[in-house]
């Protein structure tokens, strides 16, 4: 990736496209602190996060889902949800050892607040199942429930539809637009599906060689011919 | 530079130990993703059916080292059948696997310990037999060793660079799933890795018999960590770089006694640090590329 | 039954049982809960054991030791954990055994301080005069006549119990499920915030603690310290209890001590018609074959839970 410079703005749904092979993933992984940038920043509500480690990004907001789900499959969906919390002091281990009760209610205040995440992406009833006996749609979902939990301002979401069922997948798309709405949650999402691109998002990011080769409103990047060319020409998926 | 020479002689003939044992244990694990710990058990088996031949039975040691090596050759195939390719059919994971070859250690280094006891044994080489040549001590045991060592590690380079199944075996170890589309018999590859990697192992375990004059059913195991730092030093998977990093491997032992800075009784814990260090700054090894992620 | 199947002898074999309860606990809190394969866990019983005979045969007094020698334990996995953990789960395996055996290679050269290969002489220093107090204090107030090895083994397992406790307390709070997180896997526990690497080298230290617990009570039990006391086949040892028993389940753990001391000690009750010097070499074959088969048809063991146990990529 290189000379890649896009802007998100506050409180947008934003939409990175492009061909495979363009960077995407890339730039999410550099974003989120998985990759270190060798030159360049990444600055997130006026401060530079690049190079800083993956946790610490997160715990500034800045939350990713992955396009291969990592889902914790030994664990408990619950206990997915539950353990991305910001907010559970017993993480500590003298908290834990020392500060029981404390913990305890804490615990049933994260619980609450897990299994009211998971019912909104319709989990709920699967909360008590090892993850590792969901389908990879539901595993998109509790990948999106994981990282609502932990509080995002900033939330990178990649692919969040593939592999999830068109009825699943507009319920998702509701949240989306819900989040930002209710909740005022940035969005930046990886998606190859036009339809869905040009339907929930307020701009538009593409990327083509590691470069971002355009940006704006929906309709302005559908009508840029450099974005024709590159992406949109060239054995693009169905609009 | 008298010291450094005599150190030199003697690194090389410990490495090239290293170096047989090290080429079996990173095909098999470039290959199959097997960190198999009961290569060094291999190794001490080799020694005892060379016992067997040479010292029970009376015959040759040349025979014993060719018995060596069939039996162990035929052992590590036999174990390929009866456990690894049953337990990746069912789809068994690399810590499963690792575990298992744990399991497989005891197994065959108390197998050997209920055969021939826990006492240490010799074969009928005489140790004190040496030349001196520029001041130098070679040490008939020495000869013997590099020579062989030498011969096989040649053969086995040889085989690997040129030979269709060398290549392949190289592909597969290189990258499994890529060379499996190619069109490589995967299974018959295997099979033959086992024969290679378990002959090679017995072939070592032979000359670390007579390399330490004494042996008995623990000494394939505390070889056995030495053999992994030679493997990583090497870049595990790669033939090349085990066959460097054991030959490395056994030089660096002895120069570390130079000067008489590091005690002898050290050696082979400069063997691990080295290990330790080479898997901090440069885990691909010294010889391998800075590729493949986990 | 000749004098090595008394009473006494029991004690003390169930006295090491109980010391392997304690070790292999450490163990399942970095294999089980953490995913970390620590294949050098036989170090930290070493270096609890030698520290502890250390101070005790300079005069230390016991209650400052046993802290002392914890924190060396902790220590160590801090010292071995910040440059390793960050290896990949064979290379931290390999890394992990190779650092212990520098360690016993240490023990076994440093003869002027450690004994070398003559050993640690005394080693539990005041342990006997107080096991003395103990059981003349038995003798006086309840009139009990008790084996001079009960108090140890009453001790060691009423520690092993305590230490169980405490790690299913630990590891069932907000804290162990971070750990397990991070055994799942590391980018998913990062990417909500968690802080991986602090994560892991707290539950090796904690773990590197625990084992050096076990070494107190080896010190104890064994009163000299040799170097191969503490050979990698101990930590082997320790990982065929776990898989018996049930990577995860500390429940599992102590029956599994219990079913290994059994093979390797209790054996001796039957009568074998073969030479003793076959069967101490069949009960390790046993053990191998143990491992081998729990593996292949069991790998949760005994008392673990096969929809929990994580066995890596």
């Amino acid at each position: 990736m290189d000379g890649a410079t896009l802007r998100v703005r506050d409180g947008s749904i934003t939409a990175l496209i492009g061909p495979n092979g363009a960077g995407k993933t890339t730039l999410f992984n550099v974003v989120s602190g998985f990759l270190r940038p060798d030159r360049g920043t990444v600055r997130f509500a006026g401060r530079d996060i690049a190079g800083m480690p993956p946790h610490r990004i997160a715990r500034l907001g800045v939350v990713r889902t992955f396009q291969l789900t990592r889902v914790l499959g030994k664990m408990s969906v619950l206990d997915n949800v539950l353990m991305a919390s910001p907010d559970q002091p017993a993480e500590n281990l003298a908290r834990a050892i020392f500060l029981p009760l404390r913990a305890r209610r804490r615990e049933r205040q994260i619980r609450a607040e897990a299994l009211a995440v998971l019912d909104r992406v319709g989990l709920a009833a699967m909360a008590g199942e090892y993850a590792a006996t969901l389908s990879g749609g539901q595993r998109k979902l509790l990948e999106l429930a994981r990282a609502l939990m932990a509080r995002p301002r900033l939330l990178l979401l990649d692919e969040p539809m593939a592999g999830v069922n068109p009825v699943l997948g507009r319920r998702l798309l509701d949240h989306i637009r819900e989040l930002r709405s209710e909740e005022g949650v940035t969005i930046l999402f990886i998606e190859h599906d036009m339809d869905v691109v040009m339907g929930v998002s307020d701009a538009i990011v593409v990327m083509a060689e590691g470069r971002v080769i355009a940006e704006g409103a929906p309709a302005e990047v559908r009508a840029d011919p450099r974005v024709i060319d590159a992406y949109l020409g060239v054995g693009a998926p169905a609009a | 530079m008298h010291e450094f020479l005599q150190t030199t002689v003697n690194g090389l003939s410990s490495g090239s130990i290293y170096a047989l044992a090290a080429i079996g244990l990173t095909l098999v694990y470039g290959i199959l993703k097997l960190v198999n710990f009961a290569h060094g058990d291999f190794m001490t088996l080799g020694a005892y059916v060379a016992f067997a031949v040479n010292v029970s039975a009376g015959m040759h040691l040349a025979l014993a080292i060719a018995a060596a090596l069939a039996a162990v050759a035929a052992t590590g195939l036999a174990f390929e059948f009866a456990v690894w390719r049953p337990m990746r059919r069912r789809g068994a994971g690399m810590l499963q696997l690792l575990l298992m070859s744990l399991g497989l250690a005891f197994v065959v280094r108390y197998m050997i310990q209920l055969e021939w006891t826990g006492a240490s044994q010799k074969l009928h080489v005489d140790p004190f037999q040496a030349w001196h040549p520029f001041d130098l001590t070679i040490s008939r045991i020495q000869v013997i060793v590099m020579a062989t060592a030498g011969v096989l590690l040649t053969l086995v380079a040889v085989l690997l660079k040129t030979t269709t199944l060398g290549k392949s075996m190289r592909a597969l170890s290189d990258n499994f799933d890529l060379a499996e589309v190619s069109g490589i018999d995967t299974g018959r590859v295997i099979s033959v890795t086992w024969l290679l990697a378990g002959g090679l192992a017995g072939l070592a375990g032979v000359f670390a018999a007579i390399h330490q004059t004494t042996f008995d059913p623990d000494t394939g195991f505390r070889l056995l960590l030495s053999v992994f730092a030679a493997v990583i030093l090497g870049g595990i998977g790669s033939a090349y770089g085990a066959l460097a990093g054991g030959l490395l491997l056994g030089l660096v032992q002895e120069w570390s006694t130079i000067g008489g800075v590091i005690q002898p009784s050290y050696k082979d814990a400069v063997g691990f640090l080295i290990l330790i260090v080479v898997l901090l700054v440069r885990p691909q090894g010294i010889f391998g590329r800075a590729t493949r992620a986990a | 039954m000749d004098a090595l199947l008394s009473t006494g002898f029991w004690f003390l074999v169930l006295t090491f049982t109980g010391v392997n309860v304690i070790f292999v606990m450490g163990l399942n809190l970095q294999v089980g809960e953490t995913g970390l394969l620590n294949f050098g866990h036989v170090a930290f019983m070493a270096t609890g054991a030698y520290a502890m005979g250390l101070m005790l045969t300079h005069g230390v007094h016991v209650a400052i030791a046993i802290p002392a020698a914890l924190l060396a334990g902790a220590l160590l996995g801090i010292v071995l954990g910040v440059p390793t953990l960050r290896l990949r789960a064979d290379y931290f395996a390999i890394t992990t055994i190779a650092a212990g055996e520098i360690l016993r290679t240490v023990i076994l050269n440093e003869g002027d301080t450690t004994g070398g290969p003559q050993g640690l002489i005394s080693a539990s220093g005041p342990w006997r005069g107080f096991n003395r107090d103990v059981l003349r204090f038995a003798e006086d107030h309840f009139g009990w006549d008790l084996d001079r090895r009960v108090p140890l083994l009453v001790l060691t397992w009423a520690v092993a119990v305590v230490v169980g406790l405490f790690l299913l307390y630990v590891t069932r709070s907000p804290w162990g499920r971070v750990l397990r997180a991070v055994r799942e896997n590391e980018e998913a526990a990062a990417a909500v915030g968690k802080a991986v690497f602090s994560y892991k080298l707290q539950a090796l230290a904690l773990g590197g603690a625990i084992g050096a617990l076990a070494g107190v009570f080896f010190t104890f039990a064994s009163t000299t310290l040799y170097p191969e006391n503490f050979l990698p086949i101990v930590t082997f040892t320790g990982f065929a209890i776990l898989i018996l028993g049930g990577i995860g389940s500390y429940v599992g753990v102590t029956v599994g001590a219990v079913l290994i001391s059994f093979v390797v000690s209790g054996t001796r009750l039957i009568d074998f018609p073969i030479d003793p010097e076959k069967v101490a070499a069949l009960r390790f074959v046993i053990i191998g074959l143990v491992i081998m088969l729990f593996m292949a048809f069991r790998p949760q063991g005994l008392l673990g839970k096969k929809e929990e146990l994580h066995l890596g990529p």
